[in-house]
């Protein structure tokens, strides 16, 4: 009884110290555990960007912060990854001022891979204040006049043929919560979207899944790794989903011995 | 270690931010106000350089589209709420403000978010997962209508509709633990791969 008293009353900082190992030792000990299953929302993305003809243009939106970037990065970039490999444009736009650089960040990592012109096969338009998501609906050149570097819209060969919504094969909105993309881009033109959430705002987004005002979902870590796994790229996503694994273990277990122990000094107590 | 000092930096940043994980302290506070300064510093360059100069200063002075003043006078009225005599001159750029947001998204919302969830709702009951759409969504709106006394069925679907929101609240906890183990993910690859060199890839 005692044990179980002591397991009631543990301190929240063992805990802590717990959940603080869970995650650090499968990183500096490679696990390499299996990651099983592709989710049908992710690879609905996958399997749209496919589907896109070489030349295309894909619109990646950045709503997140370095904050969210262990989740959100990984699955940015493996979706670049796959627009590049497949010759297809990438028109990256930032709704919040700290994704200008991230969005940057991975434009250039994948553009070195896969030998891509900055200005010819991407572009990062950067921030802009206002109704952004309507005003692309009606003139992207007029909404982002420059990019993020200054340069004149009108003077990129990437942004030639890309004047509206109806010149993008797919909008990907990452975002560490909701997307603005629904009421406007889809709602009003049309738009294909897909969305990158942190997992927090996943579950949220399921409605817009079932009523196919998205065309694809990607939640969390794990839907990172699985896209690399499409695209056979594994790279953070999937070494990161070790420690996400074994950090899931643990706070199972602690959730079942928490249970136990506070119905066993329930009833002691009673 | 890490050479780079921007990466010892950061990772000092880090330490002082989770030092609060045992108490507050000032090394903690600290790293919070050199974050929130630092974030602000950051928003009045990027928007300067970003919306301001291409938006509003060209046009205006290269290209000679002088309506954007008015816009421009519009938006300056916010400045007036340092001046209690004129303060309610910033009453203006709310109202516009507010005016055109709700005008813009009202319908749009109504039309993203209620008639076609509605229509989602609306199905066909031919298989399980429809047939759980339809059920839930009824039990948990019995359970939120609080014009009747929750006695006999109405109690009884309204106690299924409890169930289904549970699920719902088990499913973005879930959801919330793999988000937040993430993040520490992140930040222990930063501490113990860039700073001291302990991860290896």
């Amino acid at each position: 009884m005692k044990f179980w008293e002591m397991l009631s009353k543990l301190d929240r900082r063992i805990i802590f110290a717990l959940v603080f190992l869970a995650v650090l030792l499968p990183l500096v000990f490679k696990m390499g555990l299996p990651i099983k299953g592709i989710q049908p929302p992710v690879k609905a993305i996958y399997d749209h960007i496919e589907k896109l003809p070489e030349g295309s243009t894909v619109l990646i939106s950045i709503t997140y912060s370095p904050s969210t970037m262990p989740e959100l990065y990984p699955m940015t970039l493996a979706v670049i990854r796959h627009c590049f490999r497949q010759n297809i444009k990438v028109v990256c736009v930032s709704l919040g001022i700290t994704g200008v650089g991230i969005g940057e960040m991975a434009l250039q990592e994948a553009a070195k891979e896969y030998n891509k012109q900055e200005g010819v096969d991407y572009v990062n338009l950067g921030f802009q204040t206002g109704p952004v998501t309507l005003g692309m609906g009606q003139d992207i050149h007029k909404t982002y006049p420059t990019d993020y570097k200054g340069i004149k819209v009108a003077e990129l060969p990437v942004m030639k043929n890309v004047k509206t919504y109806k010149d993008i094969g797919l909008i990907v909105d990452y975002t560490a919560s909701g997307t603005g993309y629904i009421g406007t881009a889809v709602t009003m033109y049309n738009a294909n979207l897909a969305v990158g959430v942190t997992a927090v705002g996943a579950a949220d987004l399921y409605p817009y899944l079932q009523t196919k005002q998205i065309i694809g979902l990607m939640g969390g870590l794990r839907s990172a790794a699985e896209y690399e796994l499409l695209i056979e790229k594994p790279d953070k996503g999937c070494i990161r989903m070790d420690s996400q694994s074994i950090a899931h273990l643990l706070i199972l277990i602690l959730i079942v011995v928490g249970n136990i122990a506070y119905f066993v000094t329930r009833r002691k107590r009673t | 270690m890490a050479t780079d000092i921007y990466v010892w930096i950061a990772a000092l940043l880090t330490l002082s931010i989770y030092s609060f994980l045992y108490k507050d302290n000032p090394l903690y506070k600290a790293a919070e106000h050199l974050f929130v300064g630092a974030s602000v510093g950051y928003s009045i360059v990027i928007t300067y350089y970003q919306a301001v100069l291409p938006r509003l200063i060209n046009p205006i002075f290269q290209e000679g589209d002088w309506v954007m003043i008015f816009p421009t006078l519009i938006g300056f009225l916010m400045v007036s709420r340092f001046f209690p005599k004129y303060d309610w001159l910033s009453r203006i750029t709310i109202a516009f403000m507010l005016g055109i947001s709700t005008g813009i998204n009202l319908p749009l919302i109504i039309q993203a978010s209620l008639l076609k969830q509605l229509q989602g709702t609306m199905l066909p009951m031919t298989d399980i997962n429809s047939i759980l759409i339809v059920i839930g969504v009824l039990c948990v709106m019995i359970y939120f209508f609080f014009s009747s006394e929750h006695k006999g069925i109405v109690n009884t679907t309204s106690k299924i509709g409890i169930l289904f929101i549970m699920v719902g609240f088990g499913a973005s906890f879930g959801y919330t633990v793999m988000a937040r183990i993430s993040l520490l993910i992140g930040r222990l690859e930063f501490l113990f791969g860039d700073w001291i060199h302990l991860i290896k890839y």
